[in-house]
């Protein structure tokens, strides 16, 4: 059972993230605040996310999980407009509440005995840059057309992002000086499946975020939500050559 | 590697010569043909130069002489689709009495040569009247009893008069089966006896969707054939949104419905947890259904030898497919039918084994196959294939191995096309750097 008063725009990066992997979600709500786990049905991406409660407008009651068809939740954010604060309501059993302005849509929720509790890997790339979220969008919307993957390489000089098809090829290299924080030992460098890698940048509302990479190793994205109180996590894991 | 020549599908019958490279623009685009299949006539020619060939085969019809035609239906009917909305529908007659069901059966068909099915076929006299698709709302005398004739549980006893004899030709499609001459239809009558119980219960109900009539009837046991028949015959969904569907398409939209819904299940399923391979050789056709593991996603590639039907280019292979992911396409796929025909045959395979799977279905068209023979082809031989048996492969080179020892096709042309297989070769899971489970 629950309460929570939430600004649009926070339910909004909420969803945006979630929706990327899943279509059904397990929130849990405890004192700290709310979390979400996620793991892709594919089993190649992961998402992990927490907002603080003092995120939240109003955040009452007790610990409970609950599972949400994420869908749903996109139908409530249509309904509002920026700068409106809607209201989720529990009863603990199986029916959330949510209030925009006038409008109360009632919703069943989804038994979240029936969805994956995903084993977060624990994954600690070498390597580190933190970039603005901008800047890779444009490498990825220039790659779309001809390839599926893209290959992240970090060295002591500069951020590197290439994709290839075919006959063609793009190259998004950022050096050292204009990147807020590149941290590099020795040269790193794997390759992703561009469908991930577009959708999980795509969905994060935060101007910078930070890219962990290893050597053929997964990726972990970090970046801020809900205005610097909460914060969010993918894992994707990457593609190899091919023998 | 591949010899030339082309043996004729009927004896007695000349081989046909190639038609090489008269088609405008197959030379700068190979994969012309394949993506048309006389649908779409994107060769740019007003009929299309592949079935024209097969005309040569009129000559091995039985003519049926006079303008009436005494005999059976199997029950059959064909609904054409130019013109639509409003198109040429009629029944299918033989001229034999008694039982014909094997006529328009596909379900039966497997294990039988192209021989066989033609000669099924070309017994088999169409009927026609022009009638618009949304009569089926409001049918008058003669589309009552066709409609009833979709119902029919057995062989109708017929007794047709043509307004001239029928003429013509084999008619072929890439989606529905070969059927003989064509006549207008003066006057019909059509003894139904005995009607399925399942159909003419969903053809009752007015309140059932198409979509989820299909599914009942499905779920009941009906054979797809008949849910296909009753479907284009405007005999099922809602009041008010009845239609005549041209055979073809409601082929695709039978194959289509019964493959998603059976893919909501199976995505419920757990992940299958080894390489499974099915294989299958008919036909002229080659095939191999591999389920890789992990969750669910689906390709269809199809590999067309030089001057096999649908590739009329003399010297060079074609290879095409088609595929989507987890959560299934709202795109049309641009190898047609035979996408969904295997798809709800490999859907059923899934089922079946109780597992979500990624499956890649691979066929290879030698050159004996000259002859559309309709989706039903790839629905039933799928099908037969995953019935049988399965072997596991133990790793993904041992899969690689098995694929280049099938096929006569280069290893290399199959994964340069399939967008899985790259997939599962390439792509690591993240449960491989997961912490290993606690023994127990």
């Amino acid at each position: 059972m629950f309460k929570l008063r939430v600004k649009m725009e926070v339910l909004r990066e909420l969803v945006d993230v979630v929706s990327t992997l899943v279509s059904e979600v397990k929130l849990s709500v405890s004192k700290d605040g709310l979390e979400a786990k996620a793991v892709d049905p594919s089993h190649v991406a992961m998402l992990v996310l927490k907002l603080q409660r003092s995120v939240f407008e109003e955040f009452t009651g007790e610990p409970t999980e609950i599972g949400v068809d994420v869908e749903k939740l996109k139908e409530v954010l249509r309904l509002s407009k920026p700068g409106d604060v809607l209201e989720l309501q529990f009863d603990g059993k199986n029916r959330l509440v949510a209030s925009v302005g006038r409008v109360t849509r009632q919703m069943a929720v989804v038994d979240p005995a029936g969805i994956t509790d995903p084993k977060v890997p624990n994954v600690s790339p070498p390597a580190l840059v933190t970039v603005k979220t901008e800047d890779v969008r444009q490498g990825i919307r220039g790659s779309e057309s001809f390839t599926d993957h893209v290959t992240l390489t970090l060295d002591p000089e500069a951020f590197t992002m290439h994709s290839e098809g075919d006959t063609d090829r793009l190259d998004l290299r950022i050096p050292k000086e204009t990147l807020a924080r590149l941290d590099v030992k020795e040269p790193v460098k794997s390759m992703y499946p561009l469908d991930f890698f577009s959708a999980m940048v795509k969905s994060i509302a935060s101007e910078e975020a930070t890219l962990h990479v290893g050597n053929e190793y997964p990726l972990k994205i970090e970046f801020a939500m809900g205005m610097g109180r909460g914060e969010g996590r993918y894992l994707l894991a990457p593609r190899v050559e091919e023998d | 590697m591949v010899s030339g020549g082309v043996e004729p599908p009927i004896p007695g019958l000349a081989p046909l010569p190639s038609l090489s490279w008269t088609v405008p623009g197959l030379r700068e685009d190979p994969t012309l043909c394949l993506r048309c299949r006389s649908a779409q006539l994107l060769c740019g020619r007003p009929v299309c130069p592949i079935l024209v060939k097969y005309r040569a085969f009129e000559r091995t019809l039985p003519m049926v002489t006079g303008r009436e035609l005494d005999g059976s239906s199997p029950p059959g009917l064909f609904v054409g689709r130019f013109g639509y909305p409003s198109i040429q529908a009629g029944p299918l007659l033989s001229p034999q009495h008694g039982s014909t069901e094997l006529l328009d059966t596909p379900e039966e068909w497997v294990g039988r040569s192209v021989e066989e099915v033609v000669g099924f076929r070309t017994s088999l006299v169409r009927g026609t009247s022009r009638l618009r698709v949304t009569d089926a709302e409001k049918p008058d005398r003669y589309l009552e009893s066709l409609q009833l004739l979709g119902l029919a549980a057995e062989s109708v006893e017929s007794e047709v008069e043509f307004r001239r004899p029928p003429r013509g030709h084999l008619s072929l499609s890439e989606s529905s089966a070969p059927f003989g001459p064509s006549a207008p239809i003066e006057k019909v009558r059509l003894d139904v006896r005995r009607v399925d119980q399942n159909l003419e219960r969903l053809s009752s109900d007015v309140h059932a969707s198409a979509r989820v009539a299909v599914g009942e009837l499905y779920d009941r046991g009906v054979r797809v054939s008949r849910i296909q028949r009753a479907f284009s015959v405007g005999t099922l969904g809602r009041r008010g949104r009845r239609r005549l569907v041209p055979t073809r398409w409601s082929i695709t939209a039978v194959d289509d419905l019964l493959s998603r819904a059976n893919l909501e299940q199976v995505r419920e399923l757990p992940h299958l947890g080894e390489i499974r391979l099915h294989a299958l050789t008919a036909l002229e056709n080659r095939w191999l259904i591999v389920l890789l593991p992990g969750a669910y996603r689906y390709e269809s590639i199809e590999a067309w030898y030089p001057n096999t039907l649908w590739n009329p280019n003399p010297t060079s292979l074609v290879l095409m497919g088609d595929h989507e992911g987890y959560d299934g396409r709202t795109t049309y796929a641009s190898i047609g039918g035979c996408y969904y025909a295997a798809r709800l045959a490999t859907s059923e395979a899934l089922l079946e084994q109780g597992r979500q799977a990624g499956v890649v279905v691979l066929r290879e068209v030698h050159p004996g196959e000259i002859l559309p023979l309709g989706v039903w082809n790839v629905r039933e031989h799928v099908r037969a294939a995953v019935r049988g048996p399965y072997e596991t492969l133990a790793t993904t080179e041992e899969l690689l191995a098995r694929i280049a020892r099938t096929f006569e096709i280069p290893l290399a042309r199959w994964l340069k096309v399939s967008a899985h297989l790259h997939e599962y070769r390439t792509q690591r899971r993240l449960d491989a750097w997961a912490e290993p489970a606690p023994a127990t």
